[in-house]
């Protein structure tokens, strides 16, 4: 399989699950786009995802910025 | 009788508190202004006529009892139907919720009314915070009274139409990447994304909760500080630092000498930003050198590292709102709404998670990276707001802002007018400043919008 249609394969399915089916061409070409948009983002090397995970979120009321 | 268009917030408080101007007499002109000039504009969904001036002539009737309850006091302001307030749609601008009546009041609501203020009624917003502007929702999108045929920014939209109009003074916005300063940039008006969690969130519909900020926009940064003021818990004002009165933030008149102003240069120095608001940017800066501050370049990530992790959160946790509606009624959104939500359903949950953990890296850069700074700037729009019909153009400029940095750190920040193109359109700067130290921001922001001598130039069309 291509990565280009495991790719589409992804996209579709990810669809389905949402249930988002019946989209006209205009939707679809718009989410395809939105698709490839998250994709193409890659995290920062130094960006610690592989390390045991900080908090989920540290609003800047926590004493982390005090 | 004086005209009540372009008052601001703390004049009007002077006159309805001395009695030289009722609060009945300035809702009344409001009112009036606003059935004489929204009719371009569409910046009010809802206008409460008999309401307002009920709340006015109570607010009259306990000022002259002696029973003054402060700068709000009489003093009319509209909020984003976003926003719930018992007994009156919130929409969201949406048809999905076109026949939604709010049970109760928002805590900001509540807020408000204790403190005598008067709604005039709801203002118009991008559908549900992020789809617009749009021509296929039951309202028509708000204009910018400016130019009319140009974007006003958004989600707040109307919020900052009204007040760039002289329809009101003070209006209520939130802002999940950019939706206070936008309209504030694109109107020439003043609006406050606040820290994070300063303001309640309570009563207002979630676009992305852990972006979500609400705040006051105003056409001055005094104005600003006094409605924040009365926003906030009495414990959250004072961690601010902030008090009560018509200078609730004591230090907003000290002036920028001794104080060190961060520049993000990076966010604005790319070859895609309009010279013009590059120039106006920098100008801005050395004008607030000449103020007394001293300049100190800061360095983060990226703008577009903190663009796509903010994007990725709100997708992800606005499509976990929105995901039931989308598979049962998607043709009841407008189409740009409609996409954007959506798109929410390609994002996994890994994605989701390392945009957090990402997050909370970018948050600890923000905070390292100004620790030596008591406020640091930057652009807000990097383009100027395109035709409102345009919509290609119009989802180009998205990207083409340096907003959502600071719904990522949470950090409080503000947009005000510090010149215009050209063309006659607003440029605005963003003053952002540390965890709970809008105080600072307010100070600096009040000593550069005096030296800029702005506030007074408003849209020829609605003087």
């Amino acid at each position: 399989m291509t990565q280009q249609s495991a790719s589409d394969d992804d996209f579709r399915a990810r669809l389905s699950a949402a249930g988002l089916e019946g989209l006209s061409p205009g939707d679809l070409a718009w989410l395809r786009a939105a698709y490839d948009k998250a994709r193409a983002f890659r995290l920062p090397p130094d960006c610690p995802v592989t390390k045991r995970p900080a908090p989920v979120f540290e609003p800047p009321c926590r004493p982390v910025h005090d | 009788m004086i005209d009540p268009g372009y008052l601001t917030l703390a004049e009007s408080a002077r006159l309805i508190c001395s009695r030289e101007m009722s609060s009945l007499e300035l809702t009344g002109a409001l009112l009036e202004r606003i059935a004489r000039l929204d009719g371009a504009l569409h910046s009010f969904l809802l206008v409460t006529t008999e309401a307002a001036l009920a709340q006015a002539r109570q607010a009259d009737a306990e000022i002259a009892r002696g029973a003054y309850r402060g700068a709000l006091h009489g003093v009319p302001y509209a909020a984003k139907d976003i926003i719930d307030v018992a007994g009156l749609p919130t929409t969201c601008h949406s048809k999905i919720l076109q026949d939604n009546i709010a049970s109760r009041n928002a805590v900001i609501i509540d807020r408000l009314n204790q403190a005598g203020a008067v709604l005039l009624g709801k203002t118009a917003l991008h559908e549900f915070a992020t789809g617009g502007p749009s021509f296929d929702l039951p309202w028509p999108p708000a204009r910018n009274p400016w130019q009319l045929e140009v974007h006003p920014g958004g989600s707040s939209s109307g919020s900052g139409a009204a007040l760039a109009a002289g329809l009101v003074a003070l209006a209520l916005g939130t802002d999940t990447g950019g939706s206070i300063r936008h309209p504030a940039s694109a109107c020439g008006v003043v609006g406050i994304k606040p820290t994070y969690n300063a303001v309640s969130l309570q009563g207002v519909f979630p676009l992305s909760f852990s972006l979500d900020h609400a705040g006051p926009l105003t056409r001055t940064v005094g104005d600003n500080a006094i409605a924040l003021a009365h926003l906030l818990t009495p414990e959250v004002a004072a961690r601010m630092g902030c008090g009560s009165g018509a200078a609730p933030f004591a230090d907003i008149g000290a002036g920028l000498t001794g104080m060190t102003v961060g520049v993000i240069e990076e966010f604005y120095g790319g070859a895609d930003v309009d010279a013009e608001i590059a120039a106006a940017t920098d100008a801005a800066v050395q004008t607030m050198a000449a103020l007394g501050a001293v300049i100190k370049p800061v360095r983060v990530s990226p703008l577009n590292t903190y663009n796509a992790c903010g994007r990725v959160l709100m997708q992800a946790e606005a499509y976990a709102i929105h995901a039931d509606w989308l598979r049962l009624r998607h043709q009841d959104y407008g189409e740009r709404g409609r996409r954007r939500l959506m798109a929410g359903a390609l994002l996994g949950a890994a994605d989701y998670v390392k945009a957090q953990q990402l997050r909370a890296q970018l948050a600890r850069e923000m905070v390292e990276a100004t620790r030596d700074c008591d406020v640091v700037v930057t652009a807000s729009s990097l383009v100027f707001p395109a035709r409102i019909d345009d919509a290609d153009e119009v989802e180009r400029t998205y990207d083409r802002a340096a907003r959502m940095p600071f719904n990522v750190s949470g950090t409080p920040v503000l947009s005000l007018p510090i010149g215009f193109s050209r063309a006659g359109l607003p440029i605005g700067m963003q003053i952002a400043g540390h965890a709970w130290g809008e105080a600072q921001v307010y100070r600096a922001a009040h000593a550069l919008e005096a030296a800029l001598g702005l506030t007074a130039r408003h849209p020829p069309r609605f003087l």
